[in-house]
């Protein structure tokens, strides 16, 4: 084996078990701990394909997604601290079936899609070719829908806490 | 002389020291910190950071049990330095030498540890007397839930500020009850300390009293107070540096008798603190004390009923500023940065009296008249205590106010405990 | 669909001596040792204080107890704690010593941005795993400055790659031989300086760490735990300040002196600066800051993003 499949299996057996462990642990801060755990090997396992970006971007993306996430999860658990041991699985017959069927189907499409076979070298830069491969010529409108996108998060948000917690009599900062 | 018992002496050459501040242990403080300060000991921030507990006063058994509290949650190696009330200047250099060494002492700290072991370290738990809570796991209290601001049903707990903090006026508690950092309620509470000492008042009180007392004693003294509560309220902004500057100016002024020369540094000061558009920014409309003010421009600190006034026709304490103009008892009207202006202005209007020998009239202490003698205009109506006043507006202000906020509006009103009297329960909200 | 030319495959890093990756550490921590002296003498210490300050910390720390709180999650905090210095080691990986960085990955950039915001995770599960109300009130308050300091940080960064045209650190580093970026795209340093302090938790930006609530984060740290937390706080604050360098600065070009050394001057230059605005500004709090963030610092970025893409084109 070489060293590249060591650290695929390694990579693999660790984002599952860290995917296992979000369901045994007994506190929302662990739970989330190990799905970032879980995601970030699949990213260093992206990184091991070459696919340098995509791997990254994973990791990058994922550490602050699950850090929301983290912070949602124990705001909308009651229980405050995770003292309280709580169980992560509840329903668990109906769980497993829906469990069990999804991994069918995507490990079935796994074995059955026809991969394609690569055709020339890597490219230099598969950043680039990336891109240019999801947007094609449609780069300029993927930008300005990327900004636009960005400006009404900030405006939804703006006008979302308008009412909010910053919204105290006598406070200048909250006025609109 | 083993390689950890090297390190512990190499580390005690700067420890790390946590005050704890008693109500008439203010001059005591006032000297250790200029100790400290002289001796380039960083003060610590919390319990776990601190290996050195100095205990400026004589603390009352509520205070002495939380200080006690603190002592058993500092890990070792750990040493403790009780600084009473009444003890002399040339005794405070000698205690923190005494803990220094007691802190370099390795069989002294391992039989600490080994004591402390031995009481099978349940040293946890022991302030959970405020209710409001289920049992949890561990005897630990859990959140229980109350209405929002914004009508939804969060989780509310208590959360105790004080009465060993740093940069936190000495006896002070407040019990507050939290949804996330946001103070719903707030109580507050003095535990009070042994003495009658009143460090700010002394010079009126002595006064009073008939003892001579020069005013420029008293303009000293004015200054000072008010640059301790700069030091105080900009360290809580999270300004250390102006905040130290702040406090070396306050001890060159009380204990190195700094002339005239120290009015400029003074004036630096101010300017820059004034000049700072940043601290502006973050401070403004915290605190308002609200548009009902007495008939002189100044709250009836929540006492709507009190005396209709208590001036004595003396000379005001300073030009008037943003806050409303200074009075004789309560805080000034106005925001956080309106009493910080405040505090500014009758810090360079006493140090003009720098240097004048005359002997000192009037009741006008730095917080207010100290009441040395009842107010001539209406004695029959006893004098409201700034104090007391202060601590009545404090939890309206508090509730409301994020955590940040809630420090920096109690570092901005910055009772002097010293003048309370010694109840354990002042106000309640 | 264009056609891409067939080249040397990614993932060979260029050859990096071996000793560089100790270069690398050795002088990250001279450069933390040395923001600590800085921080303690523009604090008024005196010499030697200011320079043994620190070794005696470290040393308190080694012989000092663990603090035991109630029911602590201590798997989370030794986590919490062992990131953070961890996390400020890997994002220096790809940062030019001179002229190579130990690891020169191609999306330098990225890989800078991803191990920094692991520093959210640090604090947050620092502040949650102890237990004590004001760690975690630091914790959470950390989370809302990230959420505050992390989008114009990413447009800075961003319009530094797009002004090299490259996401590889190097190559940014060495596009600026004529002009700094700096002086050309002035927005994005400032903005890049701003949430750099931010990133750090330094100076007016430590609300999270702050004196107002006990410490914060690292109230209930002691012994090892507040040594390594305490170590990777400054090895990030100069992280930080090194990454200035080649993303703006123009890396090691200069005259006369030999690359290496111009990196190591226009860091502790950058670094100097940070420390000196601890002193120079009071805190800024998150509740005020984030309007000033998204409104003002965000639209800006986008601004100095779109100038540089239309000079570049």
């Amino acid at each position: 084996m070489t060293a590249q499949q060591v650290a695929f299996w390694a990579l693999a057996v660790v984002s599952v078990a860290a995917g296992v462990a979000v369901f045994t642990v007994d506190s929302m801060a662990r739970a989330t701990l190990a799905l970032l755990v879980s995601l970030v090997c699949v990213g260093l396992i992206l990184l091991l394909t070459g696919l340098t970006y995509l791997g990254v971007l994973v990791i990058l993306m994922m550490v602050m997604e699950m850090m929301v996430m983290a912070v949602f999860m124990v705001m909308y658990m009651m229980n405050p601290g995770g003292l309280m041991p709580m169980k992560m699985v509840h329903n668990n017959g109906g769980a497993m079936a829906v469990a069990a069927g999804v991994f069918v189907l995507l490990a079935g499409g796994a074995f059955l899609v026809p991969w394609p076979v690569r055709r020339g070298g890597l490219p230099a830069d598969p950043t680039r070719a990336l891109g240019v491969a999801v947007m094609g010529p449609k780069m300029l409108v993927m930008m300005v829908v990327g900004v636009a996108i960005l400006a009404t998060m900030v405006a939804t948000v703006v006008l979302a806490v308008h009412r909010g917690r910053g919204d105290r009599p006598g406070d200048p900062e909250a006025e609109p | 002389m083993g390689l950890s018992e090297r390190l512990l002496r190499y580390a005690a050459g700067r420890p790390r020291p946590l005050l704890a501040g008693v109500p008439h242990g203010t001059r005591v403080r006032l000297l250790a910190e200029a100790e400290l300060t002289r001796r380039g000991w960083p003060a610590a921030r919390s319990p776990a950071e601190a290996d050195l507990l100095v205990v400026c006063g004589s603390p009352g058994a509520a205070l002495a049990e939380a200080v006690e509290v603190v002592w058993a949650d500092m890990p070792a190696p750990r040493a403790r330095a009780d600084l009473p009330g009444d003890l002399p200047p040339e005794r405070v250099t000698a205690a923190l030498d005494g803990a220094a060494r007691h802190l370099a002492d390795g069989r002294a700290q391992r039989l600490d540890v080994a004591r402390r072991t031995g009481r099978s370290g349940g040293d946890h738990g022991q302030d959970e007397d405020h209710g409001s809570g289920m049992g949890g796991p561990g005897g630990l209290e859990m959140a229980g839930r109350g209405p929002d601001r914004d009508g939804l049903a969060l989780d509310r707990l208590c959360l105790p500020l004080g009465p060993v903090l740093p940069d936190w006026p000495a006896g002070l508690l407040v019990e507050t009850v939290a949804q996330g950092d946001v103070v719903q309620e707030a109580r507050v509470e003095v535990l009070g300390g042994a003495g009658e000492e009143r460090f700010w008042d002394e010079p009126w009180l002595e006064a009073a009293r008939g003892r001579s007392v020069t005013r420029d004693e008293a303009a000293r003294r004015t200054a000072a107070a008010h640059l301790d509560s700069l030091g105080r309220l900009l360290a809580v902004a999270g300004w250390d540096a102006e905040a130290s500057r702040a406090r070396r100016l306050r001890d060159r002024l009380l204990w190195e008798r700094a002339g005239g020369e120290i009015a400029g540094d003074v004036t630096r000061f101010t300017r820059r603190v004034r000049r700072s558009r940043t601290l502006r920014w973050m401070l403004r409309g915290l605190g308002t004390i609200g548009p009902a003010p007495g008939r002189d421009g100044r709250v009836r600190g929540g006492a709507p009923d009190g005396p209709g006034t208590t001036g004595d026709g003396s000379a005001p304490r300073g030009p008037g500023t943003a806050g409303g103009a200074p009075g004789p008892a309560g805080p000034d009207r106005g925001d956080v940065p309106g009493r910080l202006e405040g505090w500014l202005a009758r810090t360079e209007a006493a140090l003009r009296g720098l240097g004048d020998g005359t002997r000192l009239t009037g009741d006008e202490g730095p917080r207010g008249p100290v009441g040395g003698r009842p107010p001539a205009a209406s004695p029959a109506a006893p004098p409201v205590s700034p104090v007391l006043s202060v601590l009545s507006v404090m939890p309206g202000l508090l509730a409301g106010a994020e955590l940040a906020a809630a420090r920096l509006i109690i570092a901005s009103l910055d009772p002097d405990l010293d003048q309370a009297p010694s109840s354990r329960e002042a106000a309640r909200a | 669909m264009p056609e891409t030319p067939p080249m040397t495959p990614p993932m060979t890093p260029p050859m990096t001596p071996p000793w560089t990756p100790f270069a690398l550490f050795g002088a990250l921590a001279v450069l933390a040792w040395g923001a600590a002296a800085l921080d303690a003498a523009l604090a008024g210490g005196r010499w030697p204080g200011i320079v043994t300050g620190p070794l005696r910390g470290a040393a308190r720390e080694l012989v000092r107890q663990r603090r035991r709180t109630v029911m602590p999650d201590v798997p989370l905090v030794r986590a919490g704690v062992c990131a953070l210095p961890a996390a400020a080691v890997l994002a220096a990986v790809v940062l030019p010593l001179g002229e190579r960085p130990v690891a020169d990955l191609s999306v330098g950039v990225v890989w800078f941005n991803a191990m920094e915001v692991c520093v959210w995770w640090a604090l947050w599960l620092t502040g949650w795993g102890v237990n004590s109300l004001h760690p975690l009130i630091g914790g959470y308050r950390f989370v809302a400055q990230g959420l505050a300091y992390e989008l114009p940080h990413m447009f800075a960064l961003i319009t530094a790659a797009l002004g090299a045209g490259s996401l590889r650190v190097s190559e940014i580093a060495a596009a600026q031989r004529g002009l700094w970026f700096a002086v050309w795209m002035p927005v994005a340093f400032a903005v890049y300086l701003v949430s750099a302090v931010a990133m750090a938790f330094w100076g007016p930006m430590d609300r999270p760490v702050g004196s107002d609530i006990a410490g914060g984060v690292r109230a209930e740290l002691s012994g090892p735990d507040r040594l390594v937390f305490e170590a990777g706080r400054y090895l990030l604050l100069a992280v930080a300040a090194a990454a200035a360098v080649p993303l703006f600065l123009g890396g090691g070009v200069g005259p006369a002196l030999p690359p290496w050394l111009w990196t190591a001057l226009k860091t502790v230059a950058v670094l100097a600066v940070l420390v000196w605005a601890r002193h120079r500004l009071p805190g800024v709090r998150m509740d005020r800051f984030t309007r000033v963030s998204w409104l003002v610092l965000i639209p800006v970025s986008l601004l100095q993003l779109l100038v540089v893409g239309v000079v570049v084109l």
